[in-house]
């Protein structure tokens, strides 16, 4: 009896499940956002007010990564980005003043030509001191900066392109000015924040309804 | 379609149904990796309370209890919900590296699918994610309610699935119960059925990418019952009960750009009235319930006593 009355019990679940099983899924398109950053190092040391330090920034190949490691294929992909922008002092040793400087980092596309380099970022006044340590500064970007990078942005998920960038510090001012003596060393990072807007087909449960 | 497979859709379903209105818990993190942690609690605010206010409904009916005599029952009991209009939206603040900071009304985890957008300094955009579009949650866990030394009887819950690589993950369900009579110290002939019970129940959800639970929730609910059975098949009831849960959840949050490891919690009281109706059909009981709580919840079931 005991054996009987467990079985029949267990059944009602399992006979409810596979009733129900096929009727309980519904379909969503839901959109999901994925945040990267694309980061360039600037370890400088100089004796002079002025200094241009370029890098190149890989910005198609970093995405087919970012794409990649999120198994999102390009077909699932609705747009992508610029979202913001930052930097960080991420080495010094303080000495016995700080430095203030000041400047810009431009951006220029390297993989078409005919692109001169735009501003992204202006920075005034940086006590070098005062941010070291202090983690990663939001900056305002520069309209001309955010367009180039978004045109590079649109080719890359509709025309296949595989944008490559030059990132340049390009420094017009330090208080006090240095010298052979008393140069300035620091590193500095700069990143750029983009998103990615993708829709993924997700079945859930809403047996109740509503929505 | 061969039995083997059958019983295994059948498994799974059944697991679904566990978790009625659940959405896929690797979703979950995909959509939590956007958000640092004060926009994830609001993000996931209704689930979460959702979760916790469902694990409190349901535990029990009929407040007699004999002082002595075996019996056992398997019950399915089933407590769902409604989300409201305001459980779709949350006031998200754009994360770290946009600029200016805004806030802006966005999508909770039930709420609209699509991305909202904010615009910035310099022609940037910040994005919200959506949400899962869910209008209900619901929950159901087999029970064994085993009785009765002097007046006390037991109760077990408990269902546990490893789904491996299935966007479900792993869940576990687990509880244990007591119960106890007051009614048979007010009589030979009491005129109604009274009780006080206690309840402990912890559920586990998914896993993230570090390998440890996604959500984690406990629930303690202590409580009393009153009901009075006329003749042999109607049984009213009524429930007062303070409950309490607390969730855990960890996901990694990639808001800044780089993987971060981040935890949040949700913790709540309340207060629960349940008012229910619960039919005596030889060995199967069937009940409906209506749960007066911070938020009203629905419950069914039915159950095969000895």
């Amino acid at each position: 009896m005991k054996k009987v009355f467990f079985s029949v019990a267990l059944m009602f679940p399992i006979v409810i499940a596979l009733g129900l099983g096929g009727c309980l899924l519904e379909d969503r398109d839901v959109q999901i956002v994925l945040n990267e950053d694309f980061c360039k190092e600037f370890p400088e040391d100089h004796a002079s007010e002025n200094w241009t330090h370029s890098e190149i920034v890989e910005l198609g190949e970093d995405l087919d990564l970012l794409l990649a490691d999120n198994e999102i294929s390009m077909d699932q992909i609705d747009s992508i980005f610029v979202s913001g922008g930052n930097y960080d002092v991420t080495e010094y040793t303080a000495i016995d003043h700080d430095w203030r400087i000041s400047g810009s980092i431009t951006i220029e596309r390297t993989d078409v030509s005919g692109s001169g380099p735009v501003t992204l970022i202006t920075y005034d006044s940086v006590f070098i001191d005062a941010e070291y340590a202090s983690g990663p500064q939001t900056v305002s970007l520069e309209p001309a900066g955010v367009a180039l990078i978004n045109q590079a942005l649109y080719e890359y998920l509709n025309a296949g392109a595989t944008p490559e960038f030059e990132i340049s510090v390009v420094n017009g001012d330090v208080d006090p000015s240095p010298t052979t003596e008393d140069r300035i060393v620091f590193e500095l990072k700069a990143c750029i924040l983009v998103q990615v807007i993708s829709t993924l087909d997700v079945e859930i449960v809403n047996w109740l309804g509503g929505s | 379609m061969d039995f083997s497979s059958v019983f295994r859709r059948g498994i799974w379903s059944a697991v679904l149904i566990l978790l009625l209105a659940t959405p896929l818990t690797a979703q979950i993190e995909d959509h939590l990796s956007a958000y640092t942690g004060k926009n994830a609690e609001g993000y996931l605010n209704p689930l979460v309370s959702a979760m916790g206010t469902s694990l409190g409904g349901g535990l029990y009916r009929s407040a007699h209890i004999p002082i002595a005599m075996f019996n056992i029952a398997i019950e399915f009991p089933f407590v769902g919900l409604y989300f409201s209009d305001e459980d779709k939206y949350f006031m998200g603040t754009t994360e770290a590296g946009f600029s200016p900071e805004k806030t802006a009304q966005v999508s909770t985890v039930i709420g609209p699918t699509d991305a909202v957008l904010v615009p910035g300094d310099g022609g940037a955009v910040f994005a919200f994610p959506g949400g899962f579009d869910i209008g209900s949650f619901a929950i159901t866990a087999p029970q064994i309610r085993i009785g009765s030394i002097l007046g006390t009887e037991g109760m077990v819950r408990f269902i546990a699935f490893r789904i491996g690589d299935s966007e479900l993950g792993d869940v576990m369900l687990a509880g244990f119960g007591v119960r106890h009579s007051l009614s048979q110290y007010m009589g030979p002939e009491p005129v109604i059925d009274l009780a006080a019970s206690f309840y402990w129940q912890t559920l586990k959800l998914g896993e993230n990418s570090d390998g440890e639970d996604l959500a984690s929730t406990t629930n303690y609910s202590l409580g009393a019952q009153a009901s009075k059975k006329f003749g042999s098949i109607l049984n009213p009831y009524a429930g007062l009960y303070y409950n309490t849960y607390k969730t855990d959840i960890k996901y990694t949050s990639e808001a800044s750009g780089q993987p971060e490891s981040t935890e949040i919690s949700f913790d709540d009281g309340y207060v629960q009235f349940t008012l229910g109706l619960e039919l005596n059909l030889w060995i199967i009981n069937v009940w409906g319930e209506y749960n007066i709580a911070e938020r009203q919840s629905f419950g069914a079931g039915f159950g095969l006593a000895l």
